[in-house]
């Protein structure tokens, strides 16, 4: 099971403000508001945690088709500047964080010998929510189209279960992939494995 | 003698007495008033205008109109400080609904 989240700094720093009252209490562990205090780089630094959150919960509802909203039970713990797991109840999610001179990037995958996954993160055009979706799965079907030597992106299509989670379907079957598409201001991203 | 007709039924005034109605109830919002509030509260971190434009009692913050997590946050933030509640992370887990934030604004409003 796999799960990725980009966040953009600068549209975060437009429309949210993780520097008002409660905010912090609401979503960081007591643990994760003291890195938050000792970091350097405080945007940063709460933008890596909630993509790290962000990913793993996708995975999370992606096996356990369980949705809820309560980012202090998804919590967090800094291995190195890029490694980190994120524990969601009883689960633990390994994570691999990439940081650009304006975004954040974390892929979450549950630890197993041999898994391979594939992410890719790169600019989009509209600031269309809509159009940024699928912009972000039109990226995925052409790297797919490229490396199973198909030739139509359209023969690939898109559905989304009740719990809001991506299904990948070939000629109307469903693949069995696991896989996340993620996008925010100027970003969009995807993994898959 | 007959009672006159603008006078109050015996046992009326006791019908409405605070043992039986709490003040916060009495003065409790009306359905639509609250789903107004909401829609004031939801709409600068929404992102899908049709989703907006047909918000109802069914909406979902994140599927419909979707609110992105951290807004979420904002959210219910914006709702402690408009309803003068605090809510707590529990509470939060299933707010992620019109009907499921009318639902815990309510039982707030009832226990002040």
């Amino acid at each position: 099971m796999i799960g990725n989240d980009v966040v953009d700094l600068s549209l975060a720093k437009k429309t949210s403000n993780w520097k008002r009252p409660r905010f912090r209490d609401k979503s960081f562990t007591e643990g994760e508001q003291l890195v938050i205090s000792n970091s350097l780089d405080k945007d940063r630094m709460v933008w890596r945690l909630w993509s790290m959150k962000e990913a793993a919960y996708k995975a999370y509802v992606r096996e356990f088709e369980n949705p809820f909203f309560n980012p202090k039970k998804l919590s967090c713990k800094l291995i190195s500047g890029k490694d980190g797991v994120v524990h969601i109840y009883g689960n633990y999610y390994a994570t691999v964080t990439k940081t650009g001179t304006d975004y954040v990037h974390t892929v979450a995958f549950l630890k197993a010998p041999k898994l391979k996954f594939t992410n890719r993160i790169f600019y989009l055009n509209s600031d269309d929510h809509r159009l940024q979706s699928k912009a972000v799965k039109q990226v995925l079907t052409t790297m797919l189209c490229n490396t199973y030597a198909i030739k139509k992106t359209e023969l690939f299509s898109f559905r989304k279960n009740d719990f809001g989670v991506p299904n990948l379907f070939f000629c109307n079957k469903r693949l069995d992939k696991s896989f996340s598409l993620s996008h925010h201001g100027r970003f969009g991203a995807f993994a898959i494995c | 003698m007959k009672p006159h007709k603008f006078q109050k039924p015996v046992g009326s005034e006791r019908k409405f007495s605070k043992k039986r109605f709490p003040l916060s109830l009495e003065v409790n919002m009306t359905k639509d008033q609250l789903i107004e509030k909401l829609r004031a509260i939801v709409k600068p971190y929404i992102q899908d205008e049709e989703a907006f434009s047909n918000l109802s009692e069914n909406t979902d913050f994140i599927n419909d109109l979707k609110i992105n997590s951290a807004n979420l946050v904002d959210v219910v933030l914006d709702v402690e400080d408009e309803f003068d509640i605090r809510i707590e992370n529990d509470d939060m887990e299933n707010m992620t609904s019109v009907k499921s934030a009318m639902e815990i604004i309510n039982n707030k409003l009832a226990k002040k």
